[in-house]
């Protein structure tokens, strides 16, 4: 379970203190595949860093007895002049499986596919390879909650298909808290929808009605 | 299929127990320190040569310009001897300066995993360019034995201190910097021009006896002459400083490093961006 007890955070601009939550209380139950839905600006990657442990609220805090992954975007902090293999293994050790590394970075290099290429600088990956490796890295770690910001579907036929089977595994097991576009694919992974407005939020517990309230607000 | 079998066990082990802050901080440092120590030498072809390369540079400059005279001013000390006590120092606190100041931005993007928190990038630097000077130091040191200069080191130790005392004047200064260097970009542009005539009043191929007595107390506000005189106090038997002492760099250390991770402290969570 994840709690977010009276969450406030603010950044300043020009025009004064602009406030992206005010007294935010949600409460995210284990295991729940969470939709993250609001217009652009309304806080989704803020409230995603922020149960990230990367970003920090203004006041209120969050509470949560579950391992929760690193927001797993596109291109996952990776280094160009360093191989796929050493970005790896960066990820790996700071999860303290240096125990581990050798099976661990087998298991990425085959699940991504790239064969050689794991072996030659990420910047000269194209972006689907890219992001063939970040899933691939995310796909290696075992974590109660994932935070996923588009990831889903990406690379070829053959990949989409690999990529969304271990997907399914993964949301079975685990929870998932996810930010997309692509409304279609949210109504097929969540069943329950946070919709930020107005710095606060409100749930969905059908992901259903949360779309259409979103959709609504669109109109 | 084989893949999500190996995937169960892989996982299967994961997660199950908890680190301790220092484990985790253990692991991180590590692991940042073997991505520095890839992307510091390993785009260069000399790789770790480069390390031994720059030091030699200065050092063949000024022993050429004064290592004649310079070696009748001071009896019993090699000039070479002494230049590569004031160089190497010099070389350890610029490069903390400009990597430690830069360890933030350049490592911006491993601030996504939780993990990772911008003092650890900063930790990493400092650790890694201390290492390589302090190799540094030693190889030279070997190597000025080897050919025949009489290197006698009188007191180890004090060498040590004094090398350590300065840098961590270079790690407060750094940090300092790095948080500054947030808000106010431009000073970047600056640092040059404030290093280079610091290079020339560190005391790295004088000693402050050689300078005019009316101008030693100005010189005598630079720590890193301190740190030149005090080591090589401790290096060399006939060596007698004309004003270094040890309060003031003491006193220099541990004022940057608290005003540093003051800083630091206030402002962390805004030098993170993603």
């Amino acid at each position: 379970m994840i709690e977010l007890r009276n969450l406030t955070k603010s950044y300043r601009t020009r025009n004064g203190r602009h406030y992206v939550f005010r007294d935010l209380n949600v409460t995210i139950p284990s295991k729940a595949n969470v939709a993250l839905l609001g217009r652009n600006g309304a806080g989704k990657s803020t409230l995603m860093r922020i149960l990230g442990g990367i970003d920090y609220p203004d006041q209120g805090k969050v509470v949560s007895d579950v391992s929760i992954s690193w927001p797993l975007a596109l291109s996952g902090g990776f280094q160009g002049s360093l191989t796929g293999r050493e970005n790896a293994k960066f990820v790996c050790r700071i999860y303290g499986k240096e125990a581990e590394l050798s099976s661990k970075l087998t298991f990425i290099k085959e699940f991504s596919g790239i064969e050689d290429y794991f072996e030659e600088p990420v910047k000269s990956y194209s972006s689907g390879m890219k992001a063939r490796v970040a899933f691939a890295l995310s796909m290696a770690f075992e974590f109660d909650v994932y935070l996923v910001d588009e990831i889903t579907a990406v690379g070829d036929q053959d990949f989409k298909k690999k990529s969304q089977k271990a997907f399914d595994a993964m949301r079975e097991r685990a929870g998932v808290v996810m930010v997309s576009h692509n409304l279609a694919t949210l109504k097929q992974q969540c069943d329950m929808a946070i919709l930020l407005e107005n710095s606060t939020a409100n749930v969905f517990e059908d992901i259903e009605e949360g779309i259409a309230c979103y959709q609504g607000q669109l109109q | 299929m084989e893949y999500m079998a190996s995937w169960r066990v892989l996982t299967e082990s994961v997660m199950t127990t908890k680190r301790t802050s220092w484990e985790i901080n253990k692991a991180v440092i590590f692991a940042l320190l073997m991505r520095e120590m890839r992307t510091r030498f390993g785009t260069y072809r000399l790789g770790y040569i480069w390390a031994l390369l720059e030091p030699a540079m200065h050092i063949a400059v000024f022993a050429l310009m004064f290592g004649y005279i310079m070696q009748r001013t001071m009896p019993g000390i090699d000039y070479t001897v002494f230049l590569v006590t004031g160089i190497i120092p010099w070389l350890l606190f610029n490069s903390i300066l400009s990597r430690g100041m830069s360890a933030v931005s350049a490592n911006n993007g491993l601030f996504g995993y939780r993990q990772v928190k911008p003092m650890d990038a900063f930790i990493t630097r400092a650790i890694l360019e201390w290492l390589i000077y302090c190799s540094t130091y030693v190889i030279f040191l070997c190597l000025a034995a080897w050919a025949g200069l009489g290197v006698e080191i009188e007191d180890p130790l004090g060498v040590v201190a004094a090398l350590f005392l300065l840098f961590l004047f270079s790690c407060g200064l750094a940090l300092t910097l790095c948080v500054v260097i947030t808000q106010f970009p431009e000073i970047q542009k600056f640092l040059p021009v404030v290093l280079r005539p610091l290079y020339f009043m560190s005391g790295i191929f004088f000693t402050l006896e050689m300078v005019p007595h009316e101008y030693r107390g100005y010189l005598l506000w630079n720590p890193i002459l301190h740190a030149n005189e005090l080591s090589r106090v401790a290096m060399f038997k006939t060596f007698e400083t004309a004003g270094a002492n040890w309060e003031y760099l003491i006193y220099c250390a541990i004022l940057t490093l608290t005003f540093g991770m003051m800083l630091y402290r206030q402002n962390s969570i805004k030098l993170v961006r993603t």
